[in-house]
């Protein structure tokens, strides 16, 4: 009765439309966009509305990436950014009933909305996108699950990028070869610490700086790795058992270690307030000569010219993995990684057009669809060509420098950087191949019913305290025991049992 | 009643005028108040405020509060932030308004006004950089010179027994000279003729600072103080996320920094809902004793 009921006022404003049209010639009139949106098949472009966090790409009107798509694909592109407090504005959206028709999630997002029914099953979509059914691989698939469902799409992208860098011409002065394991690591950061490098005739330099955050970039990274090691707080599995790497006898080994080397003075004392790029700051200024990072922090042009401008002869290299009593690894890498996800809104079944123009649009930008040249390198002809059936860049590609934002399904992160950054192809073949330990962490959840924060808290202040000799290593156990007891971490380790099994990574 | 109609209606413009301002916090202060009911359910977008179900117990949140092991240190560090902030903060800004006032050559004492309180609009973030360009174990100024004539560096930044000095001091920093204004304007409504006659009785400019221009201001300063007290758990959120680091939680981890780091973390708005219930009760108590407390003096604000 409804159904039909709106069917015939459909009908009937379509009439008044026609005759309006007629009687009026032609302007437009609002009952007429009324009519098409009741309408089942409308002729004009379709609107599709995109929201994603990032600095922001030009109004529609500068965007040649956008004007390029909507041609394409007879659509009417909303691009919206978000640079800042993207997840309130997304959860207005979402809470107001106007979710936007393609959005990104994180991996907390993605868990608490497809937990609360809003979020589209993309499974049964899938063969509608046959250049992402084509691509992405299981593990990629897998990374934009919740509960076992395809409630998102990974943004492919991102591999290794971490390495130890090295100033070389502090060893040539010194007539030091780069470190090799971990003894040779040591040798070198005394060196620099206590043989002036700079040679100014006092000793204001350290061996290492970094950021002191547990995140992957944590300076001491390559000093676990060469335990073998994550640093603590991560997730390995190791002959089919979860296994946490705080919990890990050699986790403390490596902390002794690396509280000698603090002892030793040969480590930024700041290491543990550095933010952002600071540490990189001091590293360019002559501070210390070993820091870990990625390439994009040290090989990057603009790097380069900011460190020869104040010093000429400076030149930072990066070296491989150390060897230590672990094996031979640079670093960690997460295999549930991810850049980030876009989901759709599960409102959007109601709107089969405009699902259908969405899934349309994904599978266009989508590798190897035309269409991802297109987000990647803007247009063709202007902003790169084809010679020899290589990509080549024009100098129009700076217009483009936003184009991250809009590769809604990401890229093939290795050929896409080298390029991008054809100067570094060299530096980033070198840092993705090298040997790292893999952890889990992305593809686990939190059990419920806990404050992780609390945890993780205790954990690394207690671990900074070991690391600084503020508390005796041999309070390792009770610092074990306490993580048990009053912060559940066996109820993590289940939770992690129970995600890692769904995802097949033990049985 | 038949009174206060009639006044009512004998200044009825006037009440008239008042009528957008109260429209304001009806609209804009009380209605959203409704909204921390969300402290007592477990909130889901979806659902809306009314529609979630209730928290069961109801004081599940509350209890997600009190149970953290750190519950009794960040409380502590809230009240003693807060506390220190109060105490030492609020002397520097009567007394340089005190300065200034005394201060006879006009365009100089503009200047310095001026001069004053514009660190009041550098963000925390411009603040922390310069802090750390002078403080700094590395590569700060004044470490650098502790080296070179003590041979000993001071690890400001990074040390617990520093911190919270390194936060009081860099608040004092930024809200002297701001804070300063509204005594001024009070200090320039004490009437000349008082200084006249003290003049008159041979006092000397001490004694009227103690006498009159202290005085005189009183009522301003236990306002200020009731105000602040009002503000007893905020501690300084924006100041306190940039400058802390993990060495120093332990005597800066606040309130605020907990609910940031844990909300953020699970998407739990009940929570913070519920800890800013638990803070705004707190407060009311503080303002409505402190009040109490301050009539007694004869000095309250209602």
């Amino acid at each position: 009765m409804k159904k039909g009921m709106i069917k015939t006022v459909a009908a009937g404003l379509m009439l008044t439309s026609i005759l309006a049209g007629c009687s009026s010639g032609g302007a437009p009139q609002p009952t007429a966009t009324k009519a098409g949106d009741a309408g089942a098949a409308p002729k004009g472009p379709v609107k599709v509305s995109v929201f994603v966090s990032g600095p922001g790409v030009p109004s529609p009107d500068k965007d040649p990436i956008l004007q390029e798509l909507n041609k394409a694909l007879n659509m009417d592109l909303e691009f919206n950014v978000a640079s800042s407090d993207y997840a309130q504005q997304l959860n207005v959206k979402v809470a107001g009933g106007t979710p936007p028709d393609i959005f990104e999630v994180n991996k907390t997002q993605l868990e608490e909305l497809s937990k609360q029914g809003l979020l589209l099953d993309l499974g049964p979509y899938i063969d509608k996108m046959p250049n992402v059914k084509k691509t992405y691989t299981p593990e990629e698939m897998n990374k934009g699950k919740a509960g076992g469902k395809q409630y998102s799409l990974l943004k492919r992208g991102l591999q290794q990028q971490n390495s130890l860098w090295i100033r070389k011409d502090w060893l040539d002065k010194l007539g030091l070869q780069p470190p090799k394991t971990l003894d040779d690591f040591k040798k070198v950061l005394i060196a620099f610490t206590e043989n002036d490098p700079d040679g100014n005739g006092k000793k204001d330099t350290y061996g290492l700086t970094g950021v002191g955050d547990f995140t992957p970039i944590h300076a001491f990274t390559p000093v676990y790795a060469a335990f073998g090691l994550p640093i603590p707080g991560n997730y390995m599995v190791e002959n089919g058992k979860v296994v946490y790497s705080t919990l890990d006898p050699r986790t403390p080994q490596a902390i002794a270690y690396i509280a000698e080397l603090i002892k030793l003075g040969v480590v930024d004392p700041e290491l543990m307030a550095n933010k952002g790029l600071k540490d990189q700051q001091k590293a360019f200024q002559g501070m210390a000569g070993v820091i870990y990072r990625a390439w994009g922090e040290l090989a990057k042009d603009n790097y380069v010219a900011d460190y020869k401008k104040i010093n000429p002869n400076a030149e930072w290299v990066p070296v491989g993995a150390l060897t230590g009593p672990g094996g031979t690894f640079s670093g960690f890498y997460d295999q549930g990684n991810a850049w980030s996800r876009i989901a759709l809104p599960k409102s959007l079944e109601k709107k089969p057009e405009v699902l259908n123009k969405v899934l349309e649009y994904l599978n266009y930008i989508t590798e190897p669809g035309e269409g991802q040249n297109l987000v990647n390198y803007g247009v063709k002809g202007k902003h790169y060509e084809i010679v020899n059936g290589e990509i080549k860049l024009l100098p129009a590609i700076n217009e483009i420098a936003y184009s991250y934002q809009v590769q809604l399904t990401g890229r093939t992160e290795g050929s896409y950087l080298k390029t991008k950054f054809p100067n570094q192809a060299k530096v980033i073949d070198f840092t993705a191949n090298l040997p790292v330990v893999k952890v889990y962490n992305g593809l686990i959840s939190n059990p419920p019913g806990v404050v992780v924060d609390d945890k993780n808290r205790f954990e690394q202040e207690e671990i900074v305290k070991f690391m600084y000799g503020k508390r005796p290593l041999a309070e390792y156990s009770q610092f074990i025991d306490t993580l048990n007891k009053t912060y559940q971490l066996p109820l993590y380790l289940q939770e992690a049992e129970k995600s890692l099994k769904a995802a097949g990574y033990i049985q | 009643m038949a009174k206060a109609i009639k006044s009512i209606r004998r200044y009825q413009a006037l009440y008239l005028m008042l009528l957008p301002g109260l429209a304001y916090y009806a609209v804009y202060r009380y209605a959203p108040m409704w909204g921390s009911v969300i402290a007592f359910k477990d909130f889901n977008i979806v659902d809306g405020i009314w529609s979630s179900p209730w928290a069961n117990p109801w004081y599940k949140h509350f209890a997600y509060f009190y149970n953290s092991p750190y519950f009794g240190q960040i409380l502590a560090n809230t009240f003693l932030i807060s506390l220190y902030k109060i105490v030492w903060g609020m002397p520097p800004g009567i007394i340089l308004a005190m300065l200034i006032y005394e201060v006879r050559h006009a365009r100089f004492k503009k200047w310095i006004q001026t001069v004053s309180y514009l660190p009041h609009f550098l963000s925390w973030v411009i603040i922390y950089g310069m802090v750390f360009a002078f403080l700094s174990e590395t590569n700060g100024i004044v470490n650098r010179w502790l080296k070179d004539y003590i041979f000993h560096t001071v690890p400001f930044l990074t040390s617990t027994d520093w911190f919270r000095t390194i936060l009081v001091g860099s608040e004092i920093w930024q809200s002297a000279g701001w804070s300063a204004i509204i005594y001024l304007a009070a200090l320039a409504g004490i009437d000349p003729t008082l200084y006249e006659a003290a003049r008159c009785d041979g006092a000397g400019r001490l004694r009227m600072l103690w006498h009159i221009s202290l005085p005189g201001i009183r009522s301003v300063i236990v306002l200020l103080l009731i105000l602040k007290l009002g503000h007893i758990l905020d501690a300084g959120f924006d100041q306190i996320y940039i400058m802390y680091n993990v060495h120093v939680y332990p005597v800066s981890d606040i309130i605020d920094t907990w609910v940031f780091r844990v909300g953020l973390e699970q998407l739990n708005f009940s929570l913070g809902a519920a800890v800013g219930l638990f803070k705004s009760l707190i407060g009311l108590l503080l303002v409505v004793s402190a009040n109490r407390i301050a009539r007694r003096w004869g000095e309250g604000v209602w």
